[in-house]
């Protein structure tokens, strides 16, 4: 008897153990709140970056995550990146039904191993190892481990709980782990909306995040960097490849890029004999940018060859010389080789580039930047010079490095400094005189102008620098009208005195304005009107953030047919707030008509409380622009 | 004893080809030097102003015949925007311990300097070796000292073992070309298909035959069989080998840039371009072998081949699934559903395109993964197992260019569809894709004709559609006192236009895709409601309740009445096309809305009707508008009712929309009456 019940006692915890270990990683178990509007739960992750000395690190990375559905398909596909410096020391995955029964494992050799060569590289020497573990029935569960070892120490990658939008988190754990006085420093970021422990220990201390719910990000909306929970680490002394430094401050984080760069500004006698030359007689720090601003687009192209000390070492200035290209590394290297010798004290200057670039963090130095170019200190001024364009305007940063902090790398060391804005000048500026006939037909002569990040739109910074094709079809694309011929056209590059592009054309079109029985109806805004960007005001959760502004001028002269006259005239409009400005007018006289407008939108960061406002603002002038005007005949 | 060995010394092999390269490396005129633009294309940032190719096959007694492709370009840089120009790529193949060689590489960089050219050859640190992928290596190049004005030579040649890979010639590139040149020898023992494509005529097509001769050297080692008969004796012996060799020469000049247009497939089959596919081997005294020849041959070898037809017909725990799946189903319409449901719910398509398989089904299917071949070949062989006549078709999808049906090249295939026929009709199908009916092919397939691999009636079939896309919006709108404007609008999407609506709900959830409709139409939606969502086999159906975003308080209201489903801008602006235009599929957009007049307003004045058509029953569009019983009806019909036009329709095309596009722009006239 006694024994029986034993056994049965035996029996029943052995299934309760087997209906726990499937049960880890059934999808029941997933809380409600964690999965509305979730299309992956991160279940469990527990990474562990742990420095062994001062050129050597280990990640270790375990994450279980469920896609729910196919929206999160793409997060079914796990890959690690390796180079020379990294090594992948483990490499696991696999897959579970909804009811945590393994479908599906994966060792090293089933996943395929590539070149990752990124687009616009021509080289580099990162390889990828990637596998795809979708498989058809929703939800499944992924698990996926791997271990990197790092033949250095100098960054340290991210955590992230989440790391898309629409994504939760159960549990997520990281831990940073030193030996002696390799302790990093680290910071924590986006924490508003998350539950987190921390817990220090000698040599180790964790993070655990519980509960982490998804978000989803909104038109305009903060980016993902604001929103995405993170631990950034960094060391203090580091060593790559050979080349050991301290990143305490940004000063020593500089001196240690100087000491890559050292004595890599050797030019050839002829180079240097060609930059005396053509600066000798020049006497101001602009004029001297300039002329060798110039003579390095001439000479050079931009070509992304990554190599040498993980692609942090340009290569010397005088291989540049010699085969005139290099990447913004190299090319930037070689612009301040080439003030140097006519006297002009430049830095070569870090920065994290792109349109829409998360702003590097000024307080926390590390590794954070993409790109490189050239400040010059002219009094309490400083020039700006981007060395990979060979068409960009002289000083012309543009919303690809404009208006953000970066890292000059001067003799006592790395220092913040903050590119411009080029605000203020981004100005389209269109003229239109317009001869529309009694059919709606007609002829319009037009002159555009395009003025700081306007030079920008729709690529025109490219087009202008391409061929006339190129800026035919730019000039048919900025028309909408239902058919027209360009009968002729110029386009003038200001470039590289400004960044400013004009251009003029003349057009035939068949259908400016449309006849409907005794009425002409003729919309005056012919070619800029507004698209409905924000609408809706309810459920509106974040801040709007406007990146550029905008500023906008229109002003047409129609010619318009004899004997008409307008049966109703729409109300002049003026509008004026915190987002911009809006003005529109409308003149007649002797058988013209005249369109005056002018948008103005401010950049900033709008609060939510305002969204409603934001959203009338945009919808009155949409409505307005989109006014058409109907024509009587007096006869 | 005599043992005999062939010593291998090719003695002789061809005289210096008959037609030398037009270029010697390096040696560049002034005038090329000194030129700053392109006469015949001003625009143009770069020119190819030689390329030029020879492949040849040729015999050595250790490797047997193997392909010398040899090569000369010469590019002149006309401004900044061609500098890319300066980069080149060159992708060798390799299989085994077998690999194309590069063979000597060289580049140059040439610019004049004063008066003077002055060369910059390219080094060591400017040449990359990139493991692209299992059989591809990539060499990367870029070249040193470019400028505006530069002239860049680039002369190497690979040795090739792969016969089937004769290399192909591009004639025409994105930039204008001046000269472009291909000369190919072919033994008569080696038969390639070859064909050009493109529009552009060549300059000079020719062909002759010439005689060659390869000797080959042995020898034989006689002796030392007997009792003491001493030492061995060898004896040297050559014997010459005669064959005729084929002699092609292709030359293009002053080609256009080719310059991409809206609605394309792919650039390749624009271009101009001679391809080549090895279609067989003739040895003296051996049977020939057909490596390719004939579309029976081709079917035949597919319905053969093990990853096609060998695994449809095996594959036999398949019967298994397919009683499963049938039970219960009497129609054939039913099973084929059933059948692709059950595939399209067990294997997720991996993305590849493909027309053989890479593992048998029972490992797809454990997979939960497979390649368009192993999916559909699947299809096909279950739908076989339920005894319903069912075939493969290979296809060429729209990425991957048309298909000469003159030219019997498998290699013009890269994806395989099912085919089933139903009391005397073929249905077209295809597992890739989750969002689609039972029988519709994905877009991507809707590429010209496929060929039908049967054992007994082996055809082309062409690639249509089998449902038509269309949009239908029915709304009944009315003006309200306030002045606004309010309706109810029902859209009913078929075919492609259901896909995409599917695919976008889906993907954004419904109040995103509200919210992006709302932006796009600036309505105000107050209640909506969607149908079939799920249902593939059913239109998908959105009905809304709105406000439009109107304010229409006056004495004279003017509305425009498109108020959903209109065409806002015309896709055609270029005035000229060099191309055609290929929509792949037609396609249909109606629009049937009724707007109430509101009380103490009369129609002064409406639009016009209208209907115009494209000559050949391109396509049609029709205005009809009308007032009764106190409210305006109107209907607006587009449809495009073909897949493609050519540049000669495209003024036709161009024009159509432009009429319909103002058209559906204008305006009602309402005002109050005096009464």
């Amino acid at each position: 008897m006694k024994l029986t019940k034993k056994l049965v006692l035996l029996s029943l915890s052995l299934i309760v153990a087997d209906v726990l270990g499937q049960s880890s990683y059934n999808v029941q178990s997933i809380p409600d709140e964690l999965r509305r509007n979730a299309n992956v739960v991160v279940r469990e992750k527990v990474d562990q970056y742990s420095i062994k000395s001062s050129s050597n690190a280990t990640l270790h990375s375990r994450e279980v995550i469920t896609i729910l559905n196919p929206n999160g398909r793409k997060h079914a596909t796990k890959a690690v990146f390796y180079d020379k410096l990294t090594k992948v020391v483990q490499l696991k995955a696999m897959v579970y039904d909804a009811n945590g029964k393994q479908i599906k494992k994966l060792k090293t050799s089933d996943f395929e191993d590539y070149s990752a060569i990124s687009g616009f590289s021509l080289y580099e020497d990162n390889r990828i190892k990637i596998a795809d573990l979708s498989t058809t029935h929703y939800p499944y569960t992924i698990e996926f481990e791997y271990e990197l070892d790092y033949k250095f120490l100098f960054y340290i990658p991210t955590f992230n709980p989440i790391w898309d939008e629409h994504m939760s988190a159960q549990s997520a754990q990281y831990s940073l782990l030193w030996t002696g006085d390799t302790k990093p420093r680290y910071k924590l970021l986006n924490l508003e909306e998350v539950t987190v422990t921390a817990n220090e220990e000698s040599g180790k201390i964790s993070w655990s995040f519980t509960d982490v719910k998804p978000f989803e990000r909104e038109k305009h909306g903060p980016s993902k960097n604001e929103l995405l929970p993170a631990v950034s680490a960094a060391p203090s002394y580091f060593q790559y490849d050979g080349y050991a430094g301290n990143m305490d401050t940004w000063e020593n984080f500089g001196k240690w890029i100087s000491r890559l760069n050292k004595d890599r500004d050797e030019l050839s006698v002829e180079t240097k004999q060609k930059v005396i030359e053509l600066t000798k007689d020049l006497n101001s720090v602009e004029e001297k940018c300039r002329v060798l601003y110039s003579f390095l687009q001439n000479k050079t192209r931009y070509v992304s060859i990554q190599l040498g000390i993980g692609g942090f070492q340009p290569f010397e200035a005088r291989v540049v010389d010699e085969v005139g290209y290099g990447d913004c590394k190299a090319l930037s290297n070689y612009m301040v080789a080439l003030l140097k010798v006519a006297g002009v004290k430049s830095n070569y200057t870090l920065i994290r580039a792109g349109g829409d670039a998360r702003p590097i963090d000024a307080k926390f130095p590390s590794t954070q930047f993409n790109h490189v170019i050239v400040s010059v200190p002219n009094g309490a001024d400083t020039l700006w010079l981007e060395c990979t364009s060979q068409s960009n305007p002289f000083k012309y940063l543009g919303t690809f490095t404009g208006n953000r902090y970066a890292l000059a790398i001067t003799d006592q060391g790395g220092k913040i400094v903050r590119t411009p804005d080029v605000d203020g000048e981004n100005v389209m500026k269109r003229m239109l005189e317009v001869m529309v006939d009694e059919k709606g037909k007609g002829i319009i002569k037009g002159h555009v102008s395009y003025l700081g990040q306007q030079y920008e739109k729709d690529n025109l910074n490219f087009v202008s620098n391409s061929n006339v094709g190129e800026q035919k079809k730019w000039i048919e694309q900025s028309i909408n009208l239902p058919s027209f011929r360009i009968e002729n056209y110029t386009f003038e590059n200001h470039n590289p005195k400004a960044a400013k592009v004009e251009i003029s054309y003349s057009l035939s079109a068949d259908r400016i304005a449309s006849t409907s029985g005794k009425r002409l109806f003729l919309a005056p805004n012919l070619f800029n009107k507004l698209a409905i960007h924000f609408s809706s005001p309810e459920n509106r959760v974040s801040d709007v953030i406007i990146e550029d502004s905008i500023v906008e001028f229109d002003s047409i002269e129609f010619h318009l047919p004899e004997n008409i006259y307008p049966e109703f005239i729409p109300a002049n409009k003026s509008i004026n707030n915190q987002f911009g400005a809006y003005e529109v007018n409308y003149t007649f006289d002797e058988g013209r008509m005249f369109y005056v407008r002018k948008f103005i939108l401010n950049k900033g960061r709008y609060s939510v409380d305002t969204y409603a406002e934001l959203c009338a603002f945009n919808k009155e002038v949409s409505k307005t622009d989109n006014i058409s005007i109907a024509f009587l005949n007096k006869t | 004893m005599r043992s005999t060995a062939i010593l291998g010394t090719l003695l002789l092999s061809f005289n210096l080809l008959a037609q030398k390269a037009p270029i010697k490396f390096g040696k560049i005129s002034d005038e090329e030097l000194n030129m700053t633009a392109y006469e015949k294309d001003p625009s143009a940032s770069a020119v190819v102003l030689m390329d030029y190719g020879t492949s040849v096959i040729s015999y050595d007694q250790t490797n047997g015949f193997k392909i010398e492709f040899e090569r000369i370009r010469r590019i002149k840089i006309l401004n900044k925007e061609g500098y890319s120009w300066a980069n080149f790529e060159i992708p060798l193949f390799h299989r085994g311990s077998d690999k194309e060689k590069l063979n000597g590489l060289k580049a140059v960089t040439v610019n004049m300097e004063g008066n003077k050219p002055v060369e910059t050859k390219l080094g060591k640190d400017g040449i990359f070796e990139d493991e692209t992928s299992e059989n591809w290596t990539t060499i990367k190049l870029t070249l040193p000292n470019v400028r505006e004005g530069s002239i860049i030579d680039i002369e190497y040649s690979v040795m090739s073992p792969f016969i089937f890979n004769f290399q192909d010639w591009e004639f025409q590139t994105t930039i204008p070309t001046k000269w472009s040149e291909y000369i190919a020898r072919i033994p008569e023992y080696y038969d390639y298909q070859k064909y050009s494509q493109g529009y552009l005529p060549f300059k000079i097509n020719e062909q002759k035959s010439e005689r060659r001769t390869i000797m080959l050297s042995s020898k034989e080692r006689t002796g030392g069989g007997g009792f003491g008969s001493g030492a061995s004796q060898t004896n040297y012996s050559t014997q010459n080998i005669e064959y005729n060799e084929n002699v092609y020469r292709w030359v293009a000049e002053d080609v256009p840039a080719f310059d991409e247009e809206p609605y394309m497939t792919t650039y390749r089959d624009y271009i101009s371009k001679m391809n080549f596919e090895l279609a067989q081997i003739r040895f003296p005294n051996r049977p020939v072998e057909l490596v390719m020849g004939t579309w029976t041959n081709i079917n035949k070898e597919l319905l053969e081949a093990a990853e096609f037809g060998g695994v449809v017909k095996r594959s036999n725990f398949l019967n298994k699934f397919v009683e499963e799946i049938l039970a219960g189903k009497t129609s054939d319409i039913e099973k084929v559903d059933a059948i692709c449901k059950y595939v399209k719910a067990n294997v997720l398509w991996d993305g590849n395109y493909r027309k053989y398989t890479d593992g048998n089904f029972k490992r797809v299917l454990d997979d939960k993964k497979g390649n368009s071949a192993e999916i559909n070949l699947m299809l096909v062989s279950m739908l076989q197992k339920a005894n319903l006549r069912a075939d493969p078709v290979v296809i060429s999808t729209r990425n991957h260019g048309f298909v000469r049906q003159q030219f019997p090249l498998s290699s013009q295939f890269n994806y395989v569809i099912g085919a089933v026929e139903i009391d005397g009709k073929l249905l077209l199908i295809d597992g890739t894709d989750r969002g689609l009916s039972s029988f519709m092919l994905p877009e991507r397939c809707l590429n010209g004709a496929g060929f039908l691999v049967s054992e007994t009636n082996s055809r082309w079939v062409e690639l249509a559609p089998a449902v038509r896309t269309k949009t239908l919006v029915e709304a009944l709108v009315s003006i309200e006192e306030e002045g606004q404007l309010k309706g109810h609008i029902e859209i009913v999407k078929e075919g492609y236009d259901g896909q995409q609506m599917r695919k976008e709900y889906h993907a954004k959830g419904e109040e995103s895709y509200i919210k992006s409709l709302v932006e796009r139409n600036q309505w105000v939606v107050h209640k909506q409601q969607f149908e079939n969502l799920k249902n593939l086999d059913e239109p998908v159906k959105e009905i809304y309740d709105l406000t439009l975003n109107e304010n229409l308080q006056a004495d004279v209201i003017y509305l425009s009445p498109m108020i959903a489903n209109g065409i806002t801008e015309n896709p055609f602006k270029a005035e000229k096309r060099e191309y055609p235009v290929d929509f792949g599929k037609g396609f249909e957009q109606v629009s049937m809305i009724k707007i109430k007049i509101p009380k103490g307003y009369v129609v002064e004045e409406m639009p016009a009707s209208m209907a115009i058509a494209l000559p050949d029953k391109g396509g049609r569009f029709l205005y009809n508008i009308s007032t009764a019983n106190g409210e305006i009806a109107l209907t607006s019909l587009f449809t495009i009712n073909k897949g493609i036009f050519t540049q000669l329709e495209y003024p036709h095309l161009k024009e159509f929309y432009a009429r319909a596009i103002s058209k559906q722009g204008e305006q009602i006239v309402l005002k109050k009456s005096t009464e």
